[in-house]
């Protein structure tokens, strides 16, 4: 299959210059076959949640590409549910580009921003975006919108890509403490995204189906923290390729059914497995490579137990359907991945122990320079509180820039000093 | 005190007395910052940590200018140092931003009242508005991009046959002359929209104003200069060379870093 799948995106390589509409066509039939495969193949190997959710997401990056007057483009933090109120479909870098790594097509999108100037030391995944808007295989979306959280890489990729795609843009500016000030300072561009929103759609916003994505959402944040509940004692079968998808339902799309869904999957799951103490629990920070081999030891595994990415549980907060826009303000503003490295080390060590964690690998994704800004200051504070932490440079997204045996070394090494203490 | 962004309310520091010094250091290596700072953040970034390691004599004061930047601070607050950060937002156009800004600096004045027990003197903070502004008239040949290190400017500015124009992401501080008022509100909101009115920087959302840098007819040539794991400028710079007349030159990557620095995790 992983030679099939090389072939494909050399295919898709080759014709992304001369050729991007064919490239863009082979990747809708990739995905689309992927997505079939994965529905009716790959059914007796997986748990029902992470059927679903591979269905689900596989159909949304279809989106991108098949609908693009009907979606627009984000980033990972925006709050989407503005979306979810009018029906636009958001497609975010994270998860198109980790699509591109799937589709083993990535290098070529990288390659090809990097040639027309953009810095190698970029973060990877917003290089792959990038690549594929400028090479016209990603068409142009309806507008793009998105939030200065957690990343310079946005302020760089949504300026360029608007200026390039000749689309509108909005930026919600979302400053690092949480005070009075600040949370107006949020709300008052919340309510002017949903003028923009209205505007650019040409459609008026309907703030009845905004406070029913509230509802929802909120329904699945209970359903997802009695999960997190029966994680913290139980062994839940989980992988690499399940947490980044988690990624989508944790983010842009919460509060839509399909989420709600999910997370109603993922704890009738949990609620059959038995509690189990006995496999290495690790808590993993930031994305996680999970194309890499050395990261595949975690695949529902009879040894390990991959309890969580951070950025899965970076803001589950319970909102308030009767102030829409300003519990969105708090949701954003409480993100722990806005602020210090403080805030999200103490954010990830409560979880630790909430989890029963046994180590947590802090993995540097290439070009993130809060994350790795940050490794010093959470090692130190996870280590003070007796939590091994296994500090892993990285690249989330391009399967170049890697260099596996060390990274299998490093995380095998780790593993191992685990085990011998369990 | 130290500074980094042109963003920073040096006047206001001056109003306690405070002489804010622009912190550009160039340093050998990184022996000592490797061991509190990724090696792959950006090289400024990490010279700050490396020269605060061997001198930390004086406060510094930063700005959430950019996300090393604002790391920087946090690692130096971890290592005992005196850091004061603030809140920059990303936007100037957005009346709450301006707004946001004023109370980062009102909060600055009340820190510095507390911390010196003086007063915010409103003479001073006016007096301090007369330094001299860089004026060139007639052709010159500008250094842009991101921060540039003192000896390297320096250099340039000797070699160069014609007048060399600082607008660095540092370099092109101005701020005009405030209003007669002593309602220190009123002075901060026009003070933060003054400072947020500059010619903005990569980190700012709207950054039209920059095409004016590269538009006047005096300007003979750019030498460019990128810093090695900044990622605002580099396709600034791709873009400028494809569609400027005049000579673009990017020889400084390795601006703040010693040489030889390669990319990639491998």
């Amino acid at each position: 299959m992983s030679r099939i799948l090389k072939k494909f995106g050399q295919l898709v390589g080759s014709n992304i210059e001369k050729q991007p509409k064919r490239a863009q066509n082979l990747l809708k039939f990739g995905y689309a076959f992927s997505g079939l495969y994965t529905k009716y193949c790959h059914a007796k190997r997986l748990l029902p949640y992470q059927r679903y959710s591979a269905v689900v997401c596989n159909s949304l990056i279809r989106y991108s590409l098949s609908d693009p007057e009907n979606s627009a483009v984000v980033n990972i933090f925006f709050p989407c549910e503005l979306l979810h109120a009018v029906g636009i479909k958001p497609g975010f870098v994270e998860g198109f580009s980790g699509f591109l790594n799937g589709a083993h097509c990535e290098r070529f999108f990288i390659d090809y921003i990097e040639n027309a100037g953009m810095p190698k030391t970029l973060c990877s995944y917003h290089k792959a975006l990038l690549g594929a808007a400028f090479s016209k295989v990603l068409p142009k979306p309806k507008f793009v919108m998105y939030t200065t959280m957690a990343c310079d890489a946005n302020s760089i990729t949504f300026r360029e890509l608007a200026d390039f795609w000749k689309i509108p843009r909005f930026i919600v500016d979302i400053p690092k403490s949480i005070d009075e000030d600040s949370i107006k300072y949020v709300e008052e561009q919340l309510k002017q995204a949903v003028s923009f929103i209205e505007e650019q759609a040409n459609k008026k916003f309907d703030y009845d189906k905004l406070k029913e994505v509230i509802r929802r959402e909120n329904r699945s944040r209970r359903l997802y923290k009695e999960y997190l509940k029966d994680l913290s004692v139980k062994y839940i079968p989980n992988s690499a390729t399940s947490e980044m998808y988690k990624l989508f339902f944790t983010h842009v799309l919460s509060g839509t059914e399909e989420a709600e869904k999910y997370f109603a999957l993922l704890l009738a799951d949990a609620e059959k497995m038995e509690k189990s103490s006995d496999r290495i629990r690790i808590l993993w920070c930031h994305t996680i490579p999970y194309w890499q081999k050395s990261i595949k030891v975690f695949n529902n595994s009879n040894k390990y137990q991959l309890l969580c990415l951070d950025l899965n549980f970076d803001a589950v907060i319970e909102l308030d359907e009767k102030k829409p826009l300003s519990s969105l303000a708090m949701k954003l503003l409480n993100n722990h991945m806005n602020g210090s490295a403080q805030r999200r080390a103490d954010r990830i060590l409560q979880m630790a122990k909430y989890l029963n964690a046994d180590g947590v690998v802090y993995f540097n994704h290439w070009g993130c320079k809060k994350t790795l800004g940050g490794a010093g200051i959470a090692k130190k504070i996870l280590k003070e509180r007796g939590f091994p932490v296994l500090v892993l440079d990285g690249d989330g997204c391009d399967r170049e820039n890697v260099n596996e045996g060390q990274m299998k070394t490093r995380l095998e090494a780790f593993l191992e000093i685990l085990g011998a203490k369990k | 005190m130290k500074y980094v962004c042109k963003y920073t309310p040096v006047e206001l520091l001056a109003a306690f007395d405070l002489k804010a010094e622009l912190l550009n250091p160039a340093v050998d290596n990184y022996e000592a910052s490797d061991q509190h700072i990724h090696s792959n953040m950006c090289s400024y970034s990490r010279s700050i940590v490396e020269a605060r390691l061997r001198d930390y004599s004086d406060p510094i004061i930063l700005t959430t200018c950019c996300d090393s930047i604002e790391r920087t601070g946090e690692v130096l607050k971890h290592l005992g140092q005196k850091v004061y950060i603030l809140n920059l937002p990303h936007t100037n156009e957005k009346c709450c931003s301006k707004h946001l800004y004023k109370m980062e600096l009102l909060k600055l004045i009340n820190v510095l009242s507390k911390t010196l027990n003086k007063e915010f003197n409103v003479e001073k903070f006016f007096a301090s508005f007369n330094a001299e502004a860089e004026d060139i008239s007639g052709p010159y040949v500008s250094v842009m991009g991101a921060r540039v290190n003192s000896d390297l400017l320096e250099l340039i500015k000797n070699e160069s046959p014609l007048p060399i124009k600082n607008i660095t992401c540092t370099g092109i501080r101005s701020a005009a002359k405030p209003p007669q008022t002593d309602n220190t509100d009123e002075l901060m909101k026009w003070y933060a929209d003054t400072l947020l009115s500059q010619i903005p920087c990569m980190k700012m959302s709207d950054i039209s104003k920059r095409r004016d840098l590269a538009a006047d007819p005096n300007l003979c040539g750019i030498i460019y200069n990128t810093v090695n794991f900044c990622d605002f400028y580099a396709f600034e710079y791709a873009r400028l060379k494809s569609t400027l007349k005049v000579p673009v030159l990017n020889e400084f990557k390795t601006a703040h870093s010693p040489p030889n620095t390669e990319y990639g995790w491998g």
